[in-house]
């Protein structure tokens, strides 16, 4: 379900690919606020959210209607706690719902925006996790090992290659007599090469490659941080904020109480 | 109750108590209605016991707990139900019951199985996302964002202005010892609460009180002190209550009636406020922006009683006394209450839509007609002039659907709300599009009168929004804000209680009272808020709906009414008076579970500001004036039509505005002014002594006790703005709606059929309101005064009242008080 989810995922995200990553982001930040309204509305007691959120407003304002009583300052503040920890509990349903898309949508930006693609002519790492001590790579036409794979005991096996030519490679790896591909998306472009897992963590993995046999745990690529921001921001933090002030200002077209 | 018991809360439904028109029954009846079903349904004896606290409360057997809150105002119950235990399958019998009896599931909870799977559900996702480290971080989309926002951030601003204003309390406890004064003696009393009830009547309230039907009150005039309250001249509520604000006769504020007459154009203009448009404007084309504040001014003078407390650092929290609008400011709270306008600026407008064109005006509403389109009918609701277009008004489109035989209103295309048939709306919000984005914003109530193909419905007046509110209706500014996100929106337009859609017959009596009733219930909700959050200082809540329901339902109390022939359902009505003083008297006796009766340092008084009397014959004193050759009709006419139309005004010599004055027309003074002002107290004796002892033609009775010429009565600085002669009607009579409405004609003496049927702007000396307190207080005085409340309340806070007050203390000397 996970791999149709990511499938859909991708598909979802294929059209933006083409946008300035910025645009793309913007996008992106929208419809994950419209996405969220939606939900809040179909999963929360809208009521009681609005009851919840008119009793933290009047509590504010009674701290500011009492300021000469700091008794009656306490109280208030009492209020404002009891009644932020109710509309939490109100919105909880919508949070938890959330959740799982959103980490989705979290994890298919994350792969667009936080590292850049491999670059050619330039090392890189790949992390082999295994517990097997029989491991060899193999150089291929595009592919340059350009280091002795390096064993770390207890951790796993790094190998170090330099992609001549942009395009998709095939890395391949042989453990204990088996042999395992890693797919190596190089050049410019928005394309990652997420790492390989075996067991239930592929589920979870973003590859469209498939789980790798039991012996191994996972294959990672090492990918160069992607060195941009969004408005001189992080783009988690650009995507936070403006997914947020989309819900915000589009609460009352929707109709939905947040 | 939900809230305390979520862990097992099964749902919360909502119901009809009766069938419409039916006598809400006692919640007892509803409970045992519900037992009974339950126990049917689930093979079971359920053993159940009653608990009354306010509201009702049924415990079921050991399986479950259902809080019964009756609202018979509404005809209405909510049910809250709470399983305690194991046992029968409550869940399915009371589903299975609310389908059967039609009750509306206002929030079904899931079962605690589904509950359980929920969370376990939940849990494995936090789980699953714990157990891969690199996504257990992502979650930080807008959920979060809107959670942090809402939440967390409103908790960290107020963290911080509470910190803020621990920290200035030095600074501001200084600057109010350096600013304000101290009470020159010391405060007997440390908290005041003193509640008015409009129009309570002291001799209705003796006879309820000898049936035993008030116990609150009766016990506070055994224990305490109850005493008929002598009222201002006139007798009505704008003057009485300025008069218990400033401690001193009209002349001194300045309010003598309702209206007042506009110098110039002979027509009448309200007298506690001045609303105009603002002094400066740019003119772009046809719009007119406002460079500066409209003109809002109260006209009532002198100081209230809570200014002066201020000033000495007491504070004092004022809801809804009358003539507050716009609100004083000073150091405390207030909630502006009577002449608060709608936001047409009027005392009420309300809307009546139909679809039939003969329906016409009504007095004091307008008419819709609506336009029929197969399931559809469209309209559009009037409302103010346009604030930045000259000349034009405002209008909002709207559209009633129908499904079915259900019907709902659309607003200029906002979400639809459903309009049950006979039953009020929640406030609805209206929005006037200014253009530009600007939109005029205020709150009203619907009711669908008649469904089927020709839908009648009712809009009330468009109030001010108090969450947004357009005009300055509180002291300081956001309490308005405060009180409606504390206890929801609520009514604030000054004659809130619709009296002029019953007269004409818009809204049945059944109407009126639910509309009062819910106005009411929104008072009481935010006195006893405020009450709970006023420790020390001054109180004072006004309910007014004690004088609206009297006004309009007296005719069934008074046989010979003339109105109460054609009045409907007496066995249903006849006690409509008794049961709002019963109401008045559980009101009271809550808020006295708040406050300790017997503390010395704790005053509690109750007062109206007049009594009622019945209002059988209507007295034209403008025909009166006419046939005494005092008012004058132009050539040829036999009669003037409304507000004077043909009065010949350069040889009339006298008139009357509002429902007691009569004006003289002064040269000088006023536009076409012909009296000479010497000969002006002359003249206005003459017409008083003519007016004392008038007699009713038609029933050989006398309809004026007395009549006062000004002199007789006001001394003060603003006496030159009184009327110059006042009219003290006897017991039945009352200024003739005709005479009101400015129409001059042959008619001096006419029958009141109106639904409008109570009265108390008659002589004074038959209309006095109530005093009732927790201690002895007047004692050795022949006569209590509304204008010694004030200073009575100085008094015990330690403040002598000054000279200027016309009242005095009631209270007893602070020495002798300690002798005693």
């Amino acid at each position: 379900m996970i791999g149709l989810l990511r499938g859909g995922m991708e598909l979802l995200f294929a059209p933006l690919d083409h946008l300035p990553e910025g645009l793309a982001l913007a996008i992106v930040s929208v419809i994950t606020g419209v996405f969220a309204l939606l939900v809040v509305r179909a999963t929360t007691d809208q009521r009681a959210l609005a009851v919840a959120r008119d009793q933290l407003a009047s509590a504010v304002l009674e701290i500011r209607l009492y300021l000469d009583s700091p008794r009656r300052v306490w109280k208030a503040q009492g209020r404002v706690a009891v009644w932020t920890a109710r509309y939490v509990a109100r919105a909880a349903p919508a949070l938890l719902v959330m959740i799982v898309p959103f980490t989705l949508v979290f994890m298919h930006m994350y792969v667009r925006h936080e590292v850049a693609p491999l670059p050619v002519g330039e090392d890189v790492v790949v992390r082999i996790e295994t517990t097997s001590e029989d491991l060899r790579v193999t150089s291929a036409r595009d592919l340059e090992l350009t280091a002795p794979v390096f064993h770390s005991p207890g951790v796993g096996w790094y190998a170090r290659v330099r992609p001549r030519t942009a395009g998709e490679h095939d890395l391949s790896i042989e453990i204990a007599g088996q042999v395992v591909v890693k797919r190596l998306h190089v050049g410019e472009g928005r394309l990652t090469s997420p790492e390989r897992r075996s067991g239930l963590a592929a589920l979870w993995a973003l590859s469209s490659e498939g789980p790798v046999p039991g012996i191994v745990r996972g294959i990672f690529v090492e990918h160069p941080p992607a060195r941009r921001s969004w408005l001189g921001m992080p783009w988690w933090l650009g995507w936070v904020l403006a997914s947020t002030a989309a819900a915000w200002l589009l609460r009352k077209p929707l109709k939905v109480v947040i | 109750m939900t809230e305390r018991v979520s862990s097992h809360i099964l749902g919360t439904f909502e119901g009809r108590i009766g069938e419409p028109g039916d006598p809400p029954p006692e919640p007892r009846a509803v409970l045992e209605r519900i037992a009974e079903r339950l126990e049917r349904r689930t093979r079971t004896h359920l053993d159940h016991r009653f608990e009354p606290h306010g509201r009702s409360t049924i415990v079921v057997g050991e399986a479950f707990v259902g809080v019964l809150h009756t609202w018979p105002e509404y005809e209405r119950f909510t049910l809250d139900v709470t399983r305690s235990g194991p046992g029968p399958d409550v869940e399915g019998a009371l589903r299975a019951t609310a389908d059967e009896l039609g009750w509306r599931p206002v929030r079904l909870h899931p079962s605690p199985h589904a509950r359980v799977a929920a969370l376990a559900l939940a849990a494995g996702g936090v789980a699953l996302l714990a157990s891969t480290p690199a996504t257990a971080v992502a979650y930080v989309g807008p959920g979060a964002g809107i959670a942090l926002l809402t939440g967390f951030a409103t908790l960290f601003f107020s963290m911080l202005l509470g910190l803020l204003s621990l920290l200035l309390y030095p600074l501001r406890l200084v600057h109010r010892r350096l600013t304000k004064k101290r009470a020159p003696q010391p405060a007997r009393i440390k908290r005041a609460v003193v509640i008015g009830l409009d129009g309570l009547d002291p001799e209705l309230a003796q006879r309820f009180m000898d049936e035993g039907k008030l116990p609150t009150l009766a016990k506070l005039a055994r224990e305490g002190m109850f005493r008929p309250l002598a009222t201002t001249t006139p007798a009505m509520s704008p003057v009485a209550w300025s008069s218990f604000a400033t401690g001193v006769h009209p002349s001194k504020h300045g309010i003598y009636d309702f209206l007042t007459r506009d110098r110039h154009t002979y027509m009448p203009d309200l007298s506690s406020t001045d609303i105009g448009p603002p002094a400066r404007v740019l003119k772009l084309g046809a719009w007119a922006l406002p460079l500066s504040k409209p003109r809002i001014k109260l006209l009532r003078r002198s100081t209230p009683f809570w200014k002066i407390l201020g000033e000495h650092r007491i504070p004092s929290a004022i809801l809804r006394v009358p003539i507050t609008f716009p609100p004083d400011h000073f150091d405390g709270i207030m909630l502006s209450a009577m002449c608060v306008p709608d936001l047409q600026g009027s005392q009420g407008t309300f809307t009546y839509c139909s679809c039939d064109a003969a329906d016409g005006e009504a007095v004091g509403g307008e008419h819709v007609r609506l336009v029929a389109e197969e399931d559809r009918r469209l309209g559009s609701l009037p409302g103010p002039e346009h604030p930045l277009k000259k000349g034009e008004r405002l209008r909002l489109p709207f559209v009633l659907e129908r499904d079915g035989d259900a019907w709902a209103i659309r607003l200029n295309g906002a979400s639809p709300v459903a309009l049950p048939l006979a039953e009020y709306t929640e406030w609805v919000e209206i929005a006037y599009p200014l253009g530009w984005g600007l939109k005029l914003r205020g709150i009203c109530r619907l009711r669908l009168l008649e469904g089927g193909d020709r839908p009648r419905l009712y809009v009330s007046p468009v109030n001010i929004d108090p969450a947004r509110p357009v005009m300055p209706i509180s002291q300081p500014f956001v309490f308005s804000i405060f009180l409606a996100k504390l206890i929801g929106k609520f009514a604030t337009l000054g004659l809130a209680e619709d009296t002029w859609a019953l007269n004409e017959g818009v809204l049945d009596e059944e109407a009126f009272l639910q509309q009062a009733w819910a106005n009411h219930a929104e008072r009481e909700a935010m006195f006893f808020e405020m009450l709970d959050r006023t420790d020390e200082g001054v109180i004072t809540c006004v309910f007014d709906g004690t004088d609206r329901i009297q006004h309009m339902f007296m005719r069934y109390l008074d046989d010979g009414h003339p109105a109460a022939a054609a009045a409907p359902n007496h066995a249903k009505y006849g006690a409509v008076i008794e049961d709002t003083y019963v109401r008045m008297d559980a009101m009271l006796a809550k808020a006295l579970e708040q406050v300790d009766a017997d503390d010395p340092e704790q005053l509690f008084v109750v007062l109206s500001d007049h009594g009622f009397k019945t209002f059988r014959r209507g007295v034209n004193v403008n025909s009166w004036l006419m046939e005494q050759g005092y008012l004058v009709l132009k050539e040829g006419a036999t009669a003037s039509g409304e507000w004077f139309a043909d009065v010949d005004w350069p040889r009339t010599r006298a008139f009357g505005i509002g429902l007691a004055g009569l004006f003289l027309n002064v040269r000088g003074r006023e536009a076409q002014g012909c009296v000479e002002p010497e000969d002006a107290a002359g003249l206005a004796a003459e017409i008083a002594a003519g007016l004392t002892g008038l007699v009713d033609t038609d029933l050989d009775a006398v309809a004026v006790s007395r009549a006062w010429a000004k002199a007789e009565l006001f001394t003060g600085p603003y006496a030159d703005e009184s009327p110059d002669v006042v009219v003290g009607y006897a017991p039945g009579w009352r200024a003739s709606w005709r005479g009101v409405r400015g129409v001059v004609d042959d008619v001096v003496f006419d029958d009141n059929t109106k639904a409008w049927s109570g009265d108390h702007c008659i002589d004074p000396a038959h209309v006095p309101g109530v005093l009732f307190a927790n201690r002895a207080l007047g004692e050795g005085r022949d006569e209590l005064s509304i204008t010694d409340l004030a200073p009575t309340l100085l008094d015990l806070f330690g403040i002598p009242a000054p000279r200027w007050m016309d009242g005095s203390s009631l209270a007893p000397s602070a020495a002798g008080e300690a002798a005693s």
